[in-house]
């Protein structure tokens, strides 16, 4: 049998199933055993010359002159240019990524700084278990510091009868004498 | 012209130094904004004073006995309704070992301080009276008990950070440390 009616013993039409892709045909054609007896007698039939040049032009290392090189770059460079956007993409990643990088900073900073205003706001409204938001929900007076003043706001707001509820920094439901200790002594800790 | 060499400046590319510039002026802007969010403060800082007290008498260096200080505030004719100060000793070897009330009944009770002040050369006193008979002038709000070593001066650091009358309005007030006499 010749190599060419070998060939055309394995068409894709012939016993590979239409439904099945290209993998599938490739896998049946070199599997098939009319395709191995193709592939051993072409090896056996190449001159001996042939095969011995073959092997040794791969141990040959191959030189490109520098001028053929920069005829190469240069019609590359040229094809390129006609196509802006693919040439200059990676350049449009980088930019991105830059300006991500650098607004970073500033967002972080923004988001870092505002957010602390809500933070003292909710501490001067309620009775947090971190100590720092405790000190200044005890700025009774919202002067930015806790004093020995602050407790002494307490009883005489107690007494008219406007005192904030959210005086009661014991959690026990009450403000009372207790509450306002707990004042004084945020204001002589060491 | 190579776009790469294009607008750049010191080397750095334009584009580059717009946004640092523009960085720098919203992290300025933010840091105003901080500022100028930040509330006053309480306590006017006062300078701290200096006060020395004679030591111990007839002691060696190495002996270990006891002493009080009074701790007295000048608030004038005006009544002191509330004060806050804070002392510390820069002699070495002297320890507070106890706090106690004020002379005055306006101050029955010892003044607020941090337990963590015993056994310290540094506290912080502090108290308030609602009491309609508030003290005036020249008065002990507390005396300190102190644990000396040797016959040094006592040294201290005060600050009076509050006085405040009656009306939470701040009073022109002074402090001073004598010893007591027991």
């Amino acid at each position: 049998m010749s190599p060419t009616q070998d060939q055309e013993s394995v068409t894709p039409g012939a016993g590979v199933p239409g439904s099945l892709g290209f993998r599938a045909y490739e896998k049946n054609l070199t599997e098939s055993s009319d395709y191995r007896d193709f592939s051993h007698r072409l090896g056996d039939e190449l001159p001996d010359m042939l095969i011995d040049v073959l092997r040794r032009a791969d141990d040959v290392p191959l030189s490109v002159p520098p001028k053929v090189d920069g005829t190469i770059l240069r019609d590359a460079q040229r094809y390129l240019e006609t196509i802006p956007w693919k040439i200059h993409h990676h350049r449009v990643w980088r930019a991105l990524a830059t300006f991500s990088s650098v607004y970073a900073l500033p967002l972080v900073t923004v988001v870092m700084r505002t957010g602390d205003v809500p933070l003292q706001e909710f501490a001067q409204n309620s009775t947090v278990s971190a100590s720092s938001h405790e000190i200044i929900a005890k700025d009774v007076d919202h002067n930015g510091t806790v004093s020995i003043l602050d407790a002494y706001v307490m009883p005489r707001r107690l007494q008219a009868g406007n005192a904030d509820h959210n005086w009661d920094f014991n959690d026990n439901g009450a403000l009372n004498g207790d509450d306002i200790r707990l004042v004084a002594m945020d204001a002589v800790m060491l | 012209m190579n776009h790469r060499t294009k607008y750049r400046l010191f080397g750095i590319p334009l584009s580059w130094l717009v946004l640092i510039v523009f960085d720098a002026g919203l992290v300025l802007m933010v840091m105003g904004q901080e500022k100028r969010q930040a509330l006053p403060p309480a306590v006017v800082d006062q300078p701290a004073e200096v006060n020395q007290i004679e030591g111990a008498d007839n002691i060696s260096p190495e002996e270990v006995c006891f002493a009080a200080i009074d701790v007295i505030v000048d608030s004038g004719a005006t009544p002191l309704a509330a004060y806050q100060l804070e002392m510390r000793s820069r002699t070495p070897g002297v320890e507070i070992v106890g706090i106690e009330r004020s002379e005055h009944s306006a101050f029955a009770e010892p003044p607020h301080y941090d337990p963590r002040a015993m056994n310290n050369n540094r506290v912080i006193l502090a108290a308030f009276s609602t009491a309609e008979d508030l003290p005036s002038g020249r008065s002990r709000v507390a005396r300190v008990h102190l644990q000396l070593q040797g016959p040094e001066r006592l040294v201290f650091e005060t600050r009076l950070d509050v006085s405040a009358t009656r009306d939470h309005e701040t009073i022109s007030a002074s402090l001073s440390l004598t010893k007591a006499t027991l």
